[in-house]
């Protein structure tokens, strides 16, 4: 115990020593296991935040957190007003809105054109709570309660902004009249107030009106308009889902009620895609970070070959020599994670300021701890093996031959 | 009847080279014995086998035949910790080229053995600290081995070979890197350490330093030549 104590103690001292005296060599082992880290971490981290960002699209704009269907053989969830009651009841309900769709189409008298969507009729202040369209309107605004004669479209709908050229579109923009027709019920001029964005074309085919106006062009009373095709229900926290829906199970309300991740079937499964592709981008990434850690650490050690000799020549034993590679290999391994960190904490800040640009959005790349965590304590493992295996094989050489071949 | 703390006998280092089937005899059968306190020289033209000698008997190097006594103790076929464990504590070893540890200060160099043997860093260095005055550098403890002159590492290495005190000193051509006076000042250096007791094997090739030896060990073609006894 004494012998270990004191070799330890030499070991430590010597380890210190090497690192202290080679600033550079530290900067630089730690930049490359840094980057290393970085290569094993960031693309992870981009491809999880354009996960996170279609998961997060479609909630906000399609499903909600959870989502309220009629029951099988019917067309509507009635009493909707009483069931919202219920729902906002809930603990980690942050806000609900009822849908009520209905097929329509835009047709623009001046070219001949038309564009079929879905018309959603809402209540705009509980919409606007509950998704995000509010918040991608990129021409005009989005409807209130005291709007009188205007839909709110998206992009998908108008040759302008459309991202998916195939379907058909209308040559209009915010401020336009076109005529809004619901087959055999109507067909009535109406202002385009807004045009959203949202970069995804399941949702920017659809159109909103407000409850007021449907009362109005379609002569619907309160009563009828106490039923949704569908609702939408906001929670606090994303993660909780499956947590209310089985409070709301137990609540009898009278319509079919899913977690997000049920109704998303093709963008779970695009989403379990990217999971994979991200876990794969991540354990090569850790390869070939590994590797060169591995080789930029035994190099290292090799450099130092006709000074191990000399240590063995004045006598300090060989376990002290590879105690002190090993804690030298800890030190740069623990120096290199934490520079990891900082530039991945870095790289993400930049990124969370200016996301980088996608076709389905702006992606910001999503800090994961918990795997950084996996990947540091990998990253340490491999630097001290890579400190142990180096300098086990050159202790043991002929001490002549390092001091003298060096 | 004279002590001898060294005794080798019949000491052989063959080099096989695979390739040509060739056999170097480095060293073909030396016995000899180094006396305490003497100040012994190893001589001999290049390529002789002097420096193969002396690691032989540092326990740097093993011989393909023949054995080494240690104060009585046959020490060649002893395992590499127990080496290790005999040149921290017996031995001391001053090379030509000084090689001293480049990221430890003069005095850290000359306590590392001390801390390895004793592990009381504060009393090594305090210990350091009289050696190094001992040989000369009292004002150069904190200097690193490039800021010394060849001389100063020299005198460096022989303080940390001094550091726990050894039985014998084995130094390898210590004054061949170094200019006529350093090297003069090096010699003296030994000459008053073996003047107070300290056994010192010295290989040299300098004709000059004959005169400082008590017996002179002629090498020649990995034989011993000859003995002279100057004392």
């Amino acid at each position: 115990m004494y012998e270990l104590r004191k070799e330890l103690k030499v070991a430590f001292f010597l380890a210190l020593k090497n690192i202290s005296f080679r600033k550079k060599t530290l900067a630089m082992v730690a930049i490359i296991i840094g980057l290393g880290f970085l290569s094993a971490t960031f693309s992870s981290s981009v491809i999880t935040g354009l996960r996170v960002m279609i998961e997060d699209k479609a909630i906000n704009s399609l499903t909600g957190n959870i989502v309220l269907e009629p029951e099988t053989g019917k067309d509507y969830i009635y009493d909707v007003k009483s069931i919202e009651k219920k729902i906002r009841s809930l603990p980690g309900v942050e806000a609900i809105s009822p849908r009520l769709a209905l097929n329509a189409a835009l047709y623009d008298p001046v070219t001949g054109e038309k564009a079929p969507l879905t018309l959603y009729i809402v209540d705009a202040e509980k919409e606007a709570m509950t998704t995000w369209i509010d918040d991608y309107i990129a021409a005009g605004r989005f409807i209130s309660k005291g709007t009188k004669n205007g839909i709110v479209i998206g992009g998908v709908l108008t040759k302008k902004y459309s991202i998916a050229k195939s379907l058909p579109s209308l040559d209009v923009d915010a401020g336009d009249k076109v005529q809004l027709i619901l087959p055999g019920i109507l067909s009535k001029e109406i202002k385009i107030e807004g045009i959203y964005l949202f970069k995804f074309v399941a949702t920017e085919t659809f159109g909103f009106i407000n409850k007021e106006q449907a009362m109005n062009f379609l002569n619907l009373t309160y009563e009828d308009l106490d039923r949704a095709s569908v609702i939408l229900v906001k929670t606090t926290t994303k993660g909780n889902e499956k947590k209310i829906v089985e409070m709301m199970r137990q609540l009898s309300i009278p319509a079919k009620i899913y977690p997000w991740q049920e109704k998303l079937g093709t963008i779970a499964q695009f989403s379990d895609s990217l999971q994979i592709i991200s876990r794969i981008t991540m354990v090569i990434g850790m390869i070939i970070s590994f590797g060169t850690i591995y080789i930029m650490i035994y190099i290292n050690i090799l450099q130092k070959r006709s000074q191990i000799g000399i240590l063995k020549a004045i006598g300090i034993n060989e376990k002290t020599i590879l105690y002190s590679y090993i804690i030298q290999s800890m030190f740069y391994g623990i120096i290199g994670i934490i520079a990891g960190y900082f530039l991945t904490y870095l790289l993400i800040q930049y990124f969370t300021t200016h996301p980088i640009s996608m076709p389905l959005g702006d992606v910001i790349p999503v800090w994961e701890s918990s795997l950084y965590n996996k990947i540091s304590v990998m990253l340490f493992i491999v630097s001290v093996m890579a400190g142990y295996l180096a300098s086990r094989n050159i202790v043991k050489e002929p001490i002549l031959d390092m001091i003298f071949k060096g | 009847m004279t002590k001898f703390v060294i005794k080798a006998e019949n000491l052989k280092k063959y080099y096989f080279e695979k390739r040509s089937d060739v056999i170097t005899k480095a060293l073909d059968g030396i016995s000899f014995e180094v006396y305490k306190g003497e100040f012994l020289g190893i001589m001999g033209p290049s390529g002789s086998g002097k420096s193969t000698l002396l690691h032989i008997l540092g326990l740097l190097d093993t011989p393909t035949e023949g054995n080494i006594w240690l104060l009585g103790k046959e020490v060649s076929s002893l395992s590499d910790q127990e080496k290790a464990y005999i040149r921290l504590k017996k031995l001391g070893y001053v090379f030509q080229q000084y090689r001293l540890i480049p990221e430890l200060n003069a005095l850290e160099n000359t306590a590392l053995p001390c801390m390895m043997y004793k592990g009381n860093k504060k009393e090594c260095k305090k210990k350091a600290t009289y050696i190094l005055e001992r040989v000369g550098l009292k004002h150069r403890l904190f200097h690193y081995p490039f800021e010394l002159s060849g001389g100063e590492q020299q005198r460096v290495a022989i303080a940390r070979a001094l550091m726990n005190n050894p039985v014998i000193i084995f130094a390898d051509e210590p004054t061949a890197n170094l200019d006529t006076r350093s090297g003069e000042e090096i010699i003296n250096l030994f000459l008053d350490l073996n003047r107070q007791g300290q056994t010192i094997v010295m290989v040299s090739h300098e004709p000059e330093h004959k005169k400082y030896f008590d017996r002179i060990l002629f090498i020649k073609d990995g034989k011993l030549e000859k003995i002279i006894n100057q004392r």
